[in-house]
């Protein structure tokens, strides 16, 4: 970081112009909180969402924790604030085709509704959410277990219809049980949502409530109180660790074997408990939004090991990507917890405000050359360059095309200079050591480009 | 009584603080930061770099960064060993009344407050059986932070040995109703689990043994580290119950080994409680002289779930811990977006 630091202060600082408007990407909570905040101070921002509504996985939930209002509340009465603000274009049923341009000065094609929009903006937040994964989770055959989210929608049922009537007990039966395993970044989410849901129906009438996970969340404001009511209200939860439940179906609903250290000591079962239940709750896998690949490649940003948006250590700068004006808010990076996204989306705004308020952007000039005469035009820099700092150009001195460098985006990390096969790029101002500092520091990017 | 006009006045200097006063610099208005210590940072400043061969995403490198940066900004007058003492009017026209060096007085007049006071971290004296301060080789994972942050070396207390065996002790002050504390800290499995990487990665053969209920594996980029870390650490899902020192410094843990319906008894070179974090000491005050309300875990309260800086006072704002247990990175957040309040409430071009 220190190095980066460097990189930036010893070059020339060149005055570039900066486009005021700013792209949404996304009409979830993470993209519509971005569109107030960025309202707030004033900026021209441009929303496009590739549905026909704006809400997102949000607003298709039932309840949120720690919230006294619904998500449609929430989300309605911000979309409300939305509609009056000027600032703020909504483009319905649109999708991003084409970004070129400079940092500061990013050419944005957007198709909506079968007409093309063309704007230069000077920054784009991407706020593209995540994808619920399809396919039952865990048995084959009947009975199926069902989805958090389905659960969800018999619950807001069952309190439309006030709770009465066969039907409904049959939607949310007698015995129900919960299995949630840990399975990565969403973790967190799934135990939440699974502790709220499971409190919801253990306060139906006559209702027997399991839960069983590996660790119970509490890493978020409100739910420790929620785990605790929970388990006063008469909620059940086993704690498991190696030895994932068994499950399997039996007369009319699900055998669960769990192993819950905590009751091996009452023995007899060593810790193994069978369960019956009627109904088998399972979290659905979070996955990335369908788009992310198209996007990554689009805007040439980075994705982490899960495939969600950013590396995992963007120097802190929790929203920020591996380009200069393009950021990154809520569950397509991986940040799943609405409170969190709010948070998030408001502290992005200010960055993003700041950004574009820039009368200058801080551009090494002449760090970085290339010599025409020797270059081949093999389009490895191009390839390699993580900032998208190369296109090929026409030289009029030699007659023919060249690569050139795009001092605008350059970060003058060096990498071209290392890959260059003909040795056309030099490195100007750096001496053997810093060019060393920077190839060590981003030789990961590159493992990760070239893959890619 | 000098007096002194500031679009934005922020109290505390610690990675909220300190943020918050960027945030808002950096959108051209003139913030004054009040630090009560003789230097800001807070205990951000005080923890120590956990990198292993790779970044484990701490965030103590941060703080000293953004140290450097806010003391470097011309819009941002930076007051330490200062302390409010009194504030009058409303939004737009804030009138604080500062004591500095316990005896000058100063005027701010300012139009906004960010409240930045952050968190003490739990007494662990409150819980006797964990021998904090009657067992040498007992300390608090900010201790041992401390320890490495000044020194750079990991040693035990009694007698400047390198431990072979350690615990870590989850929850300590955090999830307990006994002493009121019914929340989760939010920050001790993170800081606990990274401390414990990178000893694992100094100390070859060190053993590491985590006594928890739940790991919170929330957050980008930990449940994978969390997972490696189950490849090289027990992990004990019980919180002991007592602490003997036996005369060569060793500490034997009892705890329950629900395996078994036993309490058993185990020794440990050295034993590090992940205390929690508590509302700072005079938050109280402080809360009825800004007139704003607290939560039931006595935090700073928001004014509901959705509008998580702002208080029951217009034009005073929260950021980070004090509001509730946050790490570096939700603080720095938290921070952010106290700063878009106030710019958006300063007017912006």
């Amino acid at each position: 970081m220190g190095h980066a630091r460097n990189r930036e202060s010893d070059g020339t600082i060149k005055k570039t112009s900066m486009s005021r408007r700013v792209l949404v990407v996304g009409g979830g909570v993470a993209g519509i909180e971005m569109a107030l905040a960025l309202a707030e101070l004033r900026c021209d921002t441009t929303l496009v969402e590739q549905g026909t509504s704006l809400g997102g996985n949000a607003g298709a939930l039932c309840s949120l924790y720690g919230f006294e209002q619904t998500p449609e509340e929430l989300i309605g009465k911000k979309v409300a604030t939305m509609r009056t603000n000027p600032g703020i274009r909504v483009l319905f049923e649109a999708a991003v085709r084409d970004v070129k341009g400079d940092v500061g000065n990013l050419h944005v094609r957007i198709e909506a509704c079968g007409k093309v929009h063309e704007s230069d903006f000077g920054a784009i937040v991407v706020a593209t959410g995540f994808d619920l994964a399809t396919g039952s989770p865990v048995t084959s055959g009947e009975p199926t277990a069902i989805s958090c989210s389905e659960l969800e929608r018999r619950l807001a049922q069952l309190r439309a219809g006030n709770g009465r009537g066969r039907s409904n007990a049959l939607s949310v039966p007698r015995n129900v049980c919960f299995v949630v395993e840990d399975s990565g970044v969403d973790s967190a989410v799934h135990a939440a949502s699974a502790l709220k849901n499971a409190l919801a129906v253990q306060k139906l009438p006559k209702r027997n409530v399991f839960l069983c996970c590996q660790n119970v969340n509490v890493a978020g404001e409100g739910l420790e109180a929620l785990y605790r009511e929970a388990r006063a209200s008469g909620v059940v939860i086993f704690k498991f660790d190696g030895d994932k439940p068994q499950v399997a179906a039996a007369d009319r609903g699900f055998n669960v074997t769990v192993r819950d250290a905590s009751v091996a000591a009452n023995d007899r079962c060593n810790g193994l408990m069978d369960l019956h239940c009627d109904l088998l709750v399972l979290p659905e896998r979070i996955v990335p939004g369908p788009h992310t690949p198209y996007l990554q490649k689009l805007l040439r940003v980075d994705v982490d090991s899960s495939d969600y948006f950013q590396q995992n250590n963007v120097w802190l700068r929790p929203t920020a990507s591996n380009r200069k004006g393009i950021f990154f808010v809520g569950g397509c990076r991986g940040s799943f917890d609405v409170c969190d996204i709010l948070t998030e989306a408001r502290a992005t705004a200010l960055e993003v405000y700041t950004w574009i308020g820039r009368d200058e952007i801080p551009v090494s000039v002449g760090k970085v050359r290339v010599d025409p005469a020797k270059c081949a035009v093999c389009l490895t820099c191009l390839r390699s360059c993580p900032h998208d700092a190369v296109e090929i150009v026409f030289d009029g001195d030699i007659g023919g095309k060249t690569a050139h460098i795009v001092e605008s985006a350059c970060h003058a990390c060096g990498i071209c200079v290392a890959e260059c096969p003909a040795k056309a790029i030099q490195m100007v101002a750096a001496d053997d050591l810093q060019k060393g500092m920077a190839i060590k520091g981003e030789r990961r990017q590159v493992e990760q480009w070239v893959q890619n | 009584m000098g007096s002194t006009e500031s679009a934005a006045l922020v109290i505390g200097g610690g990675v909220a603080g300190i943020t918050a006063a960027l945030g808002i610099a950096e959108s051209g208005f003139a913030v004054s930061v009040l630090e009560r210590e003789e230097d800001i940072g807070g205990h951000g400043a005080r923890l120590c770099c956990k990198a292993t061969d790779v970044c484990r995403q701490c965030g103590a490198c941060i703080v000293a960064d953004k140290i450097e940066q806010v003391r470097a900004h011309p819009n941002v007058s930076i007051l330490t060993r200062a302390e409010l003492v009194n504030l009058s009017g409303a939004m737009g026209d804030f009138d604080a009344a500062i004591v500095r060096d316990k005896s000058e007085e100063l005027r701010i007049r300012t139009s906004a407050i960010v409240v930045a006071t952050g968190f003490a971290p739990f007494d662990a004296r409150q819980k006797p059986e964990l021998g904090y301060r009657t067992c040498a080789n007992v300390l608090t994972g900010l201790e041992l932070e401390e320890q490495i942050r000044r020194t750079g070396s990991i040693v035990r207390p009694s007698d400047g040995c390198r431990p072979a065996n350690i615990a870590f002790v989850q929850c300590v002050g955090s999830r307990d109703p006994h002493i009121g504390n019914d929340y989760c800290s939010r920050v001790c499995c993170k800081y606990a689990l990274r401390m414990a990487s990178m000893l694992q990665a100094r100390i070859p053969d060190l053993h590491v043994t985590v006594f928890y209920m739940d790991v919170q594996v929330g957050g980008k980029g930990f449940y994978d580290f969390y997972q490696s870390c189950r490849d090289t650490m027990r992990f004990v899902r019980a919180i002991p119950v007592g602490v003997v020192e036996d005369g060569s410094g060793s500490i034997e843990l009892q705890y329950e080994d629900t395996t078994r319906g036993q309490v058993v008894k185990e020794p440990f070179d050295m034993v590090v409680l992940s205390v929690g974090m508590v509302p700072a000491a005079d938050a109280g005050t402080l809360a009825a002289m800004l007139g704003i309300g607290t939560n039931g875990s006595r935090f700073f309260a928001s004014r509901d779930g959705t509008e998580a800086n702002l208080t029951n006072v217009d034009g005073i704002v929260l950021a980070g811990a004090c509001q509730g247990p946050k790490d570096i990175e939700g603080s720095i957040a938290h921070a952010q977006a106290a700063a878009l309040r106030v710019v958006a409430q300063l007017g912006v071009s």
